[in-house]
């Protein structure tokens, strides 16, 4: 027994050492990371870095390897900077043939965000649906949460954390009469009150097809979509922009991604490839001519521009990938390495890294030594030296720690 | 035997365990009070939508609280054992020696699980009567790895008290430190739920710690 508990306490100090030595590495062979700030420009039509030059001064950088100068930077990207341009008296009356104002550049520019972070997480599953129409300008926040189970959907009151029976009943038969099935597999919206607009709720039912669900004046407003479940769709995002022009980005079991038209709830894809939003991270910086869609999937970054009128593929840019030199370092050094959190989600659970064969390099040199300082006894060691093969140094400190006046 | 055993812990624990109790139970009557006044000024919905926006659950403030207790009671019944060696004496009880120890640490187990226990009706208490369900389990599951901390340390503890070398000791504590500070990784709420076998396996793993420390000390080893 006590040989058992032995070896549990080298394996428990193994462990915490694959964990905090990959982490010492990387925290002290931190560099500094910096990629230019990049869009596509409705100007020189490619994609342009904000970047600085020698001394310091901000510079802009084409595709063709232009180099423009700070006010030049904000000519060729108009719809970003339209409030310096419009200062200046230098903002376009047109651009690409097509009369613009200020204000036009004002209302369709949106910032969308979605990184695996937001998205895995712990979800508590009671929302707050707002009215829609509210008495004054402002929106306010509601009394109540909803929640949707098996049979329906329920509203409590939050100050006396009692059901709301007819409100309920309301809701679940509209729902119903829609042609609901519940439960539902998706409850996307955004319950905050500062916003300029609210679209709702959008609900995938248990088959799989898509519900818009709204609160007018008290009353419910439930429409199908008609978005085929055949899509399987397992994200919506909720968007809510000034232009009004989408109600939402989606995207399905095969990771595709949509946009979802405001007016008639018909559903664009956008060619941005593969997007998985539990494992990608996602920023759309949009105007009304084109999309800069920056897709990041742990260091690999894309870019990805998308016309904004037709939802055609423009163009594609794949900046330089950085190198980290803590992995390069240690794949010889760490036969594995222990996380317990990650940059894609707020759940601390273990998190093993596949097994990496040059570190064999180490443990066998490591376990070789350890035969030497045991020599006159190496049948009974062997075990010891096996382990120190495989787990290298997480095994040989330990040992030789313990072993020490033992 | 185990009776004796038992009373042996209880004179022990006796004068430390009511200001554990009065200084967990109060603390958390503390931390509910808090809320309730929170409540009285601006209304339960807004302790909701906090709840509800926010990543909180307004008893972090009890975070520490059990891996203390486990710290403390663990010095308190373990700390006498090895001045002037009266382990020594324990050992040669007329009883297992294994068995004795595990039935030492089980006697401490039990009471900070039941301390914890309460505790945690306490909180459940409150916020069920407050919040719905979901609101009520987010608050226990967030404070669940903070109990099974306090309920691990205590085992920690004894093995480094019960251990006879300091050398060994302190790489215990730095072992130790190690293992609890894998509870307290994340403030997110309910960030511990995929983690609970692993808690589990730790603190059935730690059980027989100090049963290694005992071997140490049979054999003899000293600094």
């Amino acid at each position: 027994m006590i040989k058992t508990i032995k070896t549990g306490v080298i394996l428990l100090a193994a462990a915490l050492l694959a964990w905090l030595l990959p982490w010492l590495l990387a925290f002290l062979t931190t560099q500094p990371s910096w990629r230019p700030f990049t869009l596509y420009s409705c100007v020189v039509h490619s994609f342009a870095h904000l970047d600085y030059d020698e001394e310091g001064n901000t510079i802009g950088r084409d595709a063709e390897g232009n180099i423009y100068t700070e006010r030049q930077t904000d000519s060729i990207m108009p719809m970003f900077y339209f409030r310096q341009l419009a200062a200046e008296g230098r903002f376009p009356k047109e651009i690409e043939g097509i009369p613009v104002t200020p204000k036009d550049a004002e209302r369709s520019e949106f910032i969308f965000r979605t990184s695996p972070r937001d998205v895995n997480r712990p979800q508590i599953g009671l929302y707050q649906l707002l009215e829609s129409r509210p008495r004054r300008l402002d929106f306010e926040s509601p009394s109540d949460v909803f929640r949707i189970t098996k049979s329906g959907i329920e509203f409590v009151d939050m100050a006396t954390n009692s059901l709301d029976p007819k409100k309920s009943k309301r809701f679940t038969a509209a729902l119903k009469k829609a042609g609901f099935r519940f439960p539902a597999r998706v409850i996307a919206g955004n319950g905050t009150t500062r916003k300029e607009y609210d679209n709702g709720y959008f609900l995938v039912d248990d088959a799989y097809r898509v519900f818009h669900m709204k609160q007018i004046c008290g009353w419910p407003m439930v429409l199908d979509t008609k978005i085929s479940d055949s899509l399987q769709i397992n994200q919506i995002f909720v968007t809510e922009f000034s232009d009004k022009r989408h109600f939402a980005f989606l995207a399905d079991k095969d990771h595709r991604f949509y946009a979802l038209d405001a007016e008639d709830y018909s559903l664009h894809q956008i060619p941005i490839g593969k997007f998985d939003p539990t494992n990608d991270a996602m920023m759309i910086i949009g105007d009304m001519f084109y999309w800069t869609i920056t897709l990041q999937r742990d260091n690999d970054e894309r870019l990805v521009a998308v016309n904004a009128r037709d939802y055609s593929l423009v163009d594609t840019f794949i900046p330089e990938e950085e190198v980290d030199p803590a992995e390069i370092y240690g794949r010889y050094l760490f036969p594995t390495t222990l996380a317990f959190t990650s940059f894609k989600d707020t759940f601390v659970r273990p998190r093993v890294t596949p097994f990496s064969f040059p570190a064999l390099i180490l443990g066998a040199f490591l376990a070789l030594v350890y035969g030497l300082l045991h020599r006159h006894d190496l049948k009974g060691h062997l075990w010891q030296m096996v382990g120190m093969l495989i787990l290298g140094i997480y095994v040989f400190l330990p040992l030789i720690i313990m072993e020490r006046r033992a | 035997m185990k009776k004796a055993i038992f009373y042996k812990e209880w004179i022990k624990m006796h004068a430390f365990l009511p200001i554990m109790a009065v200084a967990m139970l109060g603390f958390t009557a503390y931390a509910l009070l808090r809320i309730n006044r929170a409540v009285t000024l601006k209304g339960a919905a807004h302790l909701w939508q906090i709840m509800l926006d926010k990543e909180v659950v307004f008893i972090e403030m009890l975070r520490f609280l059990p891996a203390i207790a486990g710290l403390l009671l663990a010095l308190v019944q373990f700390i006498p054992e090895m001045s002037h060696k009266r382990l020594k004496l324990t050992l040669h009880l007329p009883f297992p020696q294994r068995a004795m120890i595990l039935w030492m640490t089980s006697t401490g187990l039990v009471t900070l699980a039941a301390l914890f226990s309460l505790q945690a009706l306490m909180v459940w208490g409150y916020f069920h009567h407050l919040t719905a369900a979901e609101l009520t389990s987010r608050v226990l599951l967030t404070a669940l790895p903070w109990w099974f901390a306090g309920l691990t340390l205590y085992q920690l503890t004894a093995w480094i008290c019960l251990e006879p070398t300091w050398y060994r000791r302190v790489i215990n504590m730095l072992i130790a430190t190690g293992v609890v500070r894998m509870f307290f990784m994340s403030d997110a709420p309910q960030s511990y739920d995929g983690m609970w076998v692993y808690m589990l396996l730790l603190l059935a793993g730690s059980l027989f710690l100090p049963l290694l420390s005992v071997h140490r000390f049979k054999q003899g080893c000293q600094d």
